[in-house]
């Protein structure tokens, strides 16, 4: 007997998870699939930017448009996931100076606002900024941690109904005439195969989409361009500062968390499954961001990562592409049960669900109307009961954490939940131990994600073996060594990129530690 | 920076981490002998045991250390062992006595055997692999202690040593060791957490705190027990030694890295080379060295406030390597900070275009030496009176796990090149 669902989601990126929750609170019936863990894909690895649609303003309007009013939306429903430290557009010697101009207007026609900041008042507000800049203006934009969005989605969804698994691979779909009538998917960690019978099937797999149409022949235009960015130490600015002239690489800093990231570059790519940052583009980074934030040029670079964004095929290429998004429905290959969702921002994820689930509801034929836009992530304002946790650390997982902040921080009044597990980023002992008995959570790496122990400049050398401990996953030794080297080798891959001044002396340091001294990560660099 | 007038010494060595100390204490009798340093030596942070063969050439021999082994060990040990026509047979020993006899004369007993390896248990579960350690580290070797009962114990509030994560990582069933992990609860640290190894060493000072674990030791069941690190070097011994003798348990201790082990092994090795006559020059720097047709005539020293120029008639660098600060970085390049001496690069010229891996290239990258370990000047001229010493070498960094064997084999042929020039 197979298992019937009225809709399946694909794709557990900040899209799907939107997606997921939208069906949720419509009352319909769904369950999302993810291959890897949450966010797997551009969700887990891009600036963490709220755009006020100021970028865009000049070059692609209809996306400007769409973020300024997507950002005030989310501001009142995920209030915990972001961080509201504006942003300032500046421009250099050399940037076209027609540009401020037709950059405000541009703002002013989208509806995004703006205001003039005179030079001394911008190095006011952010001290670390050039003197040789040019021209100011202040904007809404913020910082967002997606990876919280998502999760709180999806936990949303949860309280509503949904189903949503992570490590489950679609590996077959099979095509009855018109219609997608059975998926067949692989858990990627233990290998085990299921089979499913949905009504409808929601594409949201973002990079991967193409290559999940293709199983049921169904073509979809994608570009794919890969965006890298680096992770600095330490909060460099106040808030975002961005570069006023047309979109190029090394425009953006944003102050995440505990580090600032640079970003991004644009390179077209193919294979989702490979990306990385290269040396060449993190100097880049480094290169344009010191020019307006001269700071950059000293500070120790943490780690670097590279996403692959995923364009509307025919909207063009690189930083022409629009960051608009398109619905496509697949009747034109004649599928009549799925639609697939390209191109979009995280600013715009909730529109682009709300509009992908609308097309929904028509298959369906339930009129029932979206509430996304209404109702917060967080079911109740409370904050759980601090205790022993210092204040500071339960504001930090409010942020993390948003509608399950209380349980976690219930984690840490145990004994010896309040204990320092991970120093750079300061997480308590009982928030890895709540994370790790979680069902979703089957490797260290997911640990980390949930609760950023490890993503400090220390990239865990340090706290590697506390995380596990508190974990205490894998109680044969032979798993708990597997999961220690499985998490210690995917830090390092975001490593070799940085690997230059202090940082080179750290990952020395690390791997004196772990190959010489504790004879771990033994295949690695030899 | 004032600038102070000219010292004159015979020998200066430049670096008190083990390499320098050792050679301070080789030379210390016969010669003036100033050693210069500054900040924690790797030294200090290492395990504090002693290894002379790396991981790989380990696992060919079966853990024996005979010539062959040590020559398929790492390259320029064998090198440099033929090329200053000593025999490893009788040089070993020779400068084990001098060794073993220095760190006992300030209260570390080490075992002294060099020419095997011994698996011992760090404080993560990991098997340890080294061939001498201090006296009650070394009754923690896994291999004696097969078919029995091994408790790992932490001291609550400690970070050293966490019984829970040792039980996750340790391999039990190969060394046939059924483990169990306790805590125990000691009043001078009722309440604190996270304790560092000096706060530890600070509590253990009382009698009363070394009775308390006595008491928990009693209470186990195993006939072994593993505890974190938690005397320093002034009540080391006694305090091994009366945890065992009156809990009637084999106690030993985790081997540590970054923890106390190291800490007593330089702070051994500092006495040491002060009671054979070495100056130590604390908190200086070597910022300069002044290179006169292919002789060191002078080094200049920096203090934060103050400079001086000291004239030797041999100089010997052990600096350390890059993790020390003994060699700088440029960038994605390891140089120099003299920039007079010839440096092995990274990453390696070859492999410039291929991702680096570090492990590899750090091991290669260091001051390249010449016969009897003198210095090659940055235009490729062998030094006349400069010596190098210990992981500042090529060859003679991580990851080989030879670190301390290596370093401390390279000070002792160079304080002997010394003695035979001067």
């Amino acid at each position: 007997m197979v298992a019937r669902v009225p809709v399946l989601v694909i794709g557990g990126g900040v899209v799907g998870a939107g997606i997921l929750r939208d069906l949720a609170l419509r009352g319909i019936e769904a369950m999302l699939l993810e291959q890897g863990d949450f966010c797997h894909g551009a969700s887990g690895g891009n600036q963490g930017m709220l755009h006020s649609g100021a970028r865009y303003a000049v070059k692609d309007p209809v996306s400007a448009k769409e973020c300024a009013k997507e950002s005030k939306t989310l501001r009142s429903i995920a209030e915990h996931c972001i961080d509201d430290c504006g942003g300032i557009f500046v421009s250099l010697p050399g940037d076209d100076p027609g540009y401020p101009d037709e950059f405000l207007r541009g703002c002013g026609k989208a509806g995004v606002e703006v205001e003039n900041l005179d030079i001394k008042e911008a190095l006011l507000r952010e001290p670390g900024l050039s003197n040789r800049i040019e021209h100011a203006a202040s904007v809404k934009d913020a910082s967002v941690d997606a990876f919280s969005l998502t999760l709180s989605n999806i936990e949303s969804a949860r309280n509503a109904g949904a189903k949503a698994l992570n490590y489950q691979r679609i590996v077959k779909m099979n095509r009855v005439r018109g219609t997608v009538e059975e998926v067949h998917y692989q858990d990627a960690l233990s290998g085990e195969l299921k089979r499913l019978k949905p009504e409808i099937v929601v594409n949201a797999a973002g990079a991967w989409s193409a290559k999940i149409a293709a199983l049921v022949q169904a073509p979809l235009p994608l570009t794919l361009d890969k965006g890298s960015m680096v992770v600095v130490d330490g909060r460099q600015t106040r808030g975002l500062i961005n570069r006023l002239r047309s979109p190029a690489d090394g425009d953006i800093i944003v102050p995440s968390h505990s580090v600032t990231i640079l970003g991004t570059t644009s390179i077209a790519h193919t294979d989702p499954e490979k990306v990385r940052a290269s040396v060449a583009e993190v100097e880049l980074l480094r290169k344009e961001c010191s020019l307006m934030l001269p700071t950059l040029e000293s500070c120790r670079l943490v780690r670097a990562y590279a996403r692959l964004r995923p364009s509307a095929g025919d909207g063009g290429k690189g930083r022409d592409a629009s960051r608009s998004f398109a619905i496509v429905d697949h009747t034109s290959s004649g599928l009549d049960n799925m639609i697939s969702l390209v191109g979009g921002k995280l600013t715009t994820y909730r529109l682009m669900a709300e509009r992908a689930v609308d097309a929904v509801a028509e298959l369906l034929g339930d009129n029932t109307s979206c509430t996304t836009a209404k109702e917060s992530l967080l079911s109740s304002s409370q904050m759980g009961k601090a205790g022993a946790i210092p204040k500071r650390a339960m504001e930090r997982m409010h942020r993390k954490y948003g509608p399950i902040q209380a349980e976690v921080a219930s984690h840490c009044q145990a004994h010896r939940g309040a204990e320092s597990i991970c120093d750079c980023e300061e997480v308590l002992r009982g928030e890895i131990s709540y994370f790790a008995g979680h069902p979703d959570v089957r490797t260290l790496s997911d640990v980390m994600r949930r609760t950023r122990a490890g993503m400090g400049y220390c990239q865990s050398s340090l706290c590697a073996f506390k995380i596990l401990s508190a974990a205490k996953k894998g109680e044969s030794d032979q798993n708990a060594r597997q999961l220690l080297e499985d998490f210690l080798t995917e830090r390092r891959n975001g490593i070799e990129p940085v690997l230059e001044g202090e940082q080179l002396r750290q990952e020395i340091f690390r791997s004196y530690l772990l190959q010489g001294t504790y004879r771990l990560e033994r295949g690695e660099g030899r | 920076m004032r600038d102070m007038p000219a010292i004159r010494v015979d020998v200066l060595v430049i670096g008190h981490g083990a390499a320098g100390l050792f050679a301070g204490i080789s030379l210390g009798k016969d010669y003036s002998v100033a050693v210069v340093g500054n900040n924690a030596s790797a030294t200090s942070l290492s395990t504090g045991c002693i290894s002379m063969i790396s991981q790989e050439a380990e696992s060919r021999s079966g853990g024996r250390i005979d010539l062959e082994s040590m020559a398929h060990s790492v390259h320029p040990f064998s090198d440099i062992i033929e090329r200053s026509a000593m025999n490893l047979e009788t040089l070993l020993p020779e400068m084990s006595q001098l060794l073993f006899r220095a760190l006992a004369d300030q209260g570390l007993e080490m075992s002294d055997d060099l020419f095997h390896q011994h698996p011992l248990l760090t404080n993560l579960g990991t098997d340890y692999n080294c061939s001498s350690a201090p006296a009650h580290t070394i009754n923690g070797q896994l291999d004696k202690m097969a078919g029995s009962k091994l408790a790992v114990l932490g001291v609550a509030g400690g970070l050293d040593l966490d019984p829970d994560l040792v039980r996750l990582l340790f391999d039990g069933k190969r060394f046939r060791l059924r483990t169990n992990s306790h805590w125990a609860s000691i009043k001078g640290l009722k309440g604190r957490r996270n304790c560092g190894p000096n706060e530890i060493a600070e509590v253990f000072r009382s009698e009363e705190a070394i009775e308390q674990l006595i008491g928990t030791i009693k209470e186990l069941d195993e006939e072994n027990v593993m505890i974190p690190p938690l005397f320093s070097l002034s009540n080391y011994a006694s305090g091994m030694t009366a945890l065992r003798r009156k809990s009637g348990r084999n106690v030993f201790e985790a081997v540590t890295p970054l923890s106390l082990p190291g800490l007593r092994l330089q702070g051994a090795m500092e006495k040491a080379a002060q009671a054979e006559g070495c100056r130590m020059l604390k908190g200086r720097t070597a910022v300069e060295l002044q290179i006169e047709n292919d002789v060191v005539t002078g080094a200049v020293l920096s203090s934060r406030t103050r400079r001086r120029l000291y004239h030797f008639n041999s100089l010997i660098i052990a600096t350390g390597d890059v993790i020390g600060g003994g060699l700088a970085i440029k960038g994605r390049e390891i140089v120099d900070p003299f920039d007079s001496l010839k440096v092995a690069t990274f990453p390696p010229r070859s492999k410039k275009t291929a991702e680096p891996g570090i492990a590899e290239a750090v091991e290669e990258t260091g001051y390249l030496v010449g016969n009897d370990m003198r210095l090659i000047s940055k235009n490729g001229r062998t030094l006349r009176n400069a010596f190098g010493a210990g992981a500042a070498l090529a060859g003679f960094s991580f990851p080989t796990g030879v670190g301390l064997g290596g370093s401390l084999l390279t000070a002792y042929v160079a304080a002997k090149s010394v003695q035979e020039v001067n």
